[in-house]
C-alpha cells in the first residue's frame, strides 16, 4: 500500500470554505510537490484547485480529511490543518 | 498601475497585464471582488466605458490603459459582452497592440487568470481562461445531487 499522510479536521470559521479562504487554501496547496486532496462525506477535491474545492460546499461544522502523497506529503497536511484549524485567520 | 507588468522579472518570466472593460460599474466591481478574494493585483485595471463620452475619446482611454499594462506578456483584455461598447473598442486595437481579448468575463476566469503560467503566449492563456469560465458556470441543484457535468 502506498504511503500518504491525512488529518481530519472540522471547518470553524463562519463562512466556511468559501472563496477567499478556498483561494488561500489552493495558493498554500500549490508549494508543495505532493498531491493533495480534501475529502467530504466521500467527495474529493483536488486542493490546489480553488473551483474544485468550493464545490464540496464545506461549512462551519463540517469535517473535512486532508490527504497528501508524495515528497513532502507530512509537512503539507501539517500547514493546511494548520490553516484551516486557524479558521483561514478570519475570524 | 504599477511599473511590474511592464518588466520581465527576477525569475525571466513574461508577466501579462489583465484589463477589465465592462458597463457601467461592472468592471471596477468585479475587480473588487477578485481582489477581496486574492488580494491586491497590481498588474490589473478596470475601466468603466462612459456612454458620455465620445467613441474616439473612450478609444484613447483604453489604449492607455493598455499601454501602461503592456509588458513583455501583452495585455489581457476581459470585456463584459462581446459586441457591447467596451468590446467594441478593444476589438479596435486588435493588430496594433500585443493584446488578447477574452469577452463574457466572469469571477472564476477572473480568478484563474491569477495562477496561469506565466511564460505561456497570451493566445493560450485566452483559450486557458475562456474554457474556465465556461466550466464553472453551474446550475446548484446539479452539483447538490451530485449530476453535475464539469
Amino acid at each position: 500500500m502506498t504511503k500518504q499522510a491525512q488529518m481530519r479536521v472540522t471547518i470553524k470559521n463562519k463562512w466556511g470554505l468559501h472563496a477567499r479562504a478556498s483561494f488561500r487554501l489552493a495558493s498554500m496547496a500549490m508549494n508543495f510537490n505532493a498531491r493533495i486532496t480534501l475529502e467530504k462525506n466521500e467527495q474529493a477535491a483536488d486542493a490546489k484547485k480553488m473551483d474544485e474545492l468550493l464545490l464540496l460546499t464545506a461549512g462551519p461544522g463540517d469535517e473535512i480529511i486532508i490527504k497528501a502523497q508524495g515528497p513532502d506529503e507530512d509537512l503539507a497536511v501539517e500547514r493546511l490543518a494548520e490553516l484551516v484549524n486557524s479558521g483561514f485567520c478570519e475570524d | 498601475m504599477t511599473d511590474g507588468a511592464a518588466k520581465v522579472n527576477s525569475s525571466g518570466a513574461r508577466p501579462t497585464g489583465y484589463l477589465v472593460i465592462a458597463h457601467g460599474a461592472l468592471a471596477g466591481e468585479m475587480l473588487n471582488a477578485l481582489e477581496f478574494i486574492a488580494g491586491h493585483r497590481p498588474n490589473y485595471r478596470a475601466l468603466a466605458i462612459d456612454h458620455a463620452l465620445d467613441v474616439e475619446k473612450a478609444r484613447s482611454i483604453v489604449e492607455k490603459a493598455v499601454d501602461e499594462l503592456m509588458g513583455p506578456g501583452g495585455v489581457l483584455i476581459f470585456t463584459d459582452l462581446f459586441g457591447g461598447a467596451p468590446s467594441n473598442i478593444a476589438l479596435s486595437l486588435l493588430g496594433e497592440k500585443n493584446i488578447e481579448i477574452v469577452a463574457g468575463v466572469n469571477l472564476p476566469m477572473l480568478l484563474r487568470s491569477t495562477s496561469l503560467e506565466e511564460n505561456a503566449p497570451l493566445r493560450q492563456k485566452a483559450e486557458i481562461l475562456r474554457e474556465y469560465g465556461r466550466n464553472n458556470i453551474f446550475i446548484a441543484t446539479e452539483i447538490l445531487s451530485g449530476k453535475a457535468k464539469r
